[in-house]
């Protein structure tokens, strides 16, 4: 293992983060080499000291408080699931049929011919009674 | 070697089901608020003190962790137990704290040294220390969180869910969404910004004891 190798992986080292090969090699190269066994002793040490500051204290009612406004949550997901989910759709329906019946309509037609069993009629040969089931379905015929 | 493969993953996930979490889960799913509590109970310190350290900002760390375990609460439904627990909950904390610092337009706050209080800034105890050196210790520990503060975005992250919450670095690259070399990249060339941005304070570091006593250096 050379230096360059070594310093690289220093890291990597310090978090036990190598394989037990790579482990093996790379104390193997800090027992001989004064300045990488140096400098994994300083990121050691650096570690160690980032180590020595204090987790933060929370306040004394965080969960309480976060609880508190799961509940809320809760409580309005249960509200809107049983009526103002189903209140919006119908209203939006109403308006719908209402203000844009041919939109309403026009949108109903084209679901329905795109539905694979009316395609399967597309090549039926005119005047057939698969011919006329399509041109009624699709509101062709008058 | 792919059979070999597939069998370490459904190890793993096999873990991952069994973890205390995955059942609490399913009963926030429910709605149980005491399931959240516990949710809660177990992971808000650690989690108060990423969002802290990552936004250098203590008093919005609070409000963000709320949020945190809020989005946990309205997503149970539809949490899949692929990875651990604690990485999903990390990766949700860290993409807000990511909004937060971009919203605020403004890298972490952070205060001068001259300015701390010891109160604020808890000074490092620690054997290798003498007590006369009381204000020494207070520069020092006010040092490392400016060095940590001062890092970029991507470093800091990684080292500090590496250092404080011991995460391996498969877990760091998945919270993250980079590959595992990258992560040992960007902690490697954290640890050499803080020894930079350290070195005026080397000569306390070099009382603290050695970390590997088998090296002989």
């Amino acid at each position: 293992m050379n230096c360059d190798y070594c310093k690289d992986k220093l890291s990597a080292f310090v978090d036990n983060e190598l394989s037990t090969e790579e482990r093996f090699l790379m104390e193997e190269h800090l027992q001989v080499c004064p300045s990488c066994g140096q400098e994994a002793q300083t990121l050691g040490r650096i570690a160690v000291l980032m180590g020595y500051i204090p987790e933060e204290t929370p306040s004394p009612g965080f969960v309480q408080t976060t609880v508190n406004k799961a509940a809320v949550i809760r409580r309005h997901s249960f509200w809107n699931k049983l009526f103002l989910n189903p209140a919006i759709s119908f209203v939006r329906n109403v308006v719908a049929f209402v203000f844009a019946p041919d939109i309403y309509d026009a949108d109903a037609k084209r679901s329905l011919a795109s539905y694979g069993y009316l395609r399967a009629f597309d090549d039926s040969p005119p005047g057939s009674f698969s011919d006329v089931y399509l041109t009624v379905i699709q509101g062709g015929g008058n | 070697m792919k059979a070999l493969a597939s069998l370490r993953c459904l190890r793993q996930n096999c873990a991952q089901m069994n973890e205390p979490e995955t059942k609490i889960m399913t009963d926030v799913a429910r709605g149980d608020l005491a399931a959240f509590r516990t949710i809660v109970e177990l992971h808000h310190k650690p989690l108060i003190s990423f969002i802290a350290r990552y936004t250098g900002d203590r008093d919005s760390a609070e409000d963000i962790a709320q949020e945190v375990f809020l989005r946990v609460f309205k997503a149970a439904k539809s949490y899949k137990p692929q990875a651990k627990f604690r990485t999903w909950l990390f990766t949700i904390a860290t993409n807000l704290c990511l909004n937060e610092i971009r919203a605020n337009k403004s890298s972490p706050k952070f205060v001068d040294v001259s300015d701390l209080h010891e109160q604020e800034y808890p000074i490092i105890v620690s054997e290798a220390f003498s007590p006369q050196k009381t204000a020494e210790n207070a520069e020092l520990s006010a040092a490392v969180r400016k060095a940590i503060h001062n890092l970029p975005e991507n470093q800091r992250i990684a080292i500090l869910l590496r250092q404080y919450n011991e995460f391996s670095y498969e877990e760091i690259s998945k919270i993250i969404g980079i590959s595992t070399s990258a992560v040992e990249s960007l902690i490697q060339r954290a640890r050499q910004s803080l020894k930079k941005s350290l070195f005026p304070n080397l000569k306390y570091i070099f009382t603290l004891p050695k970390v590997f006593p088998y090296i002989r250096v």
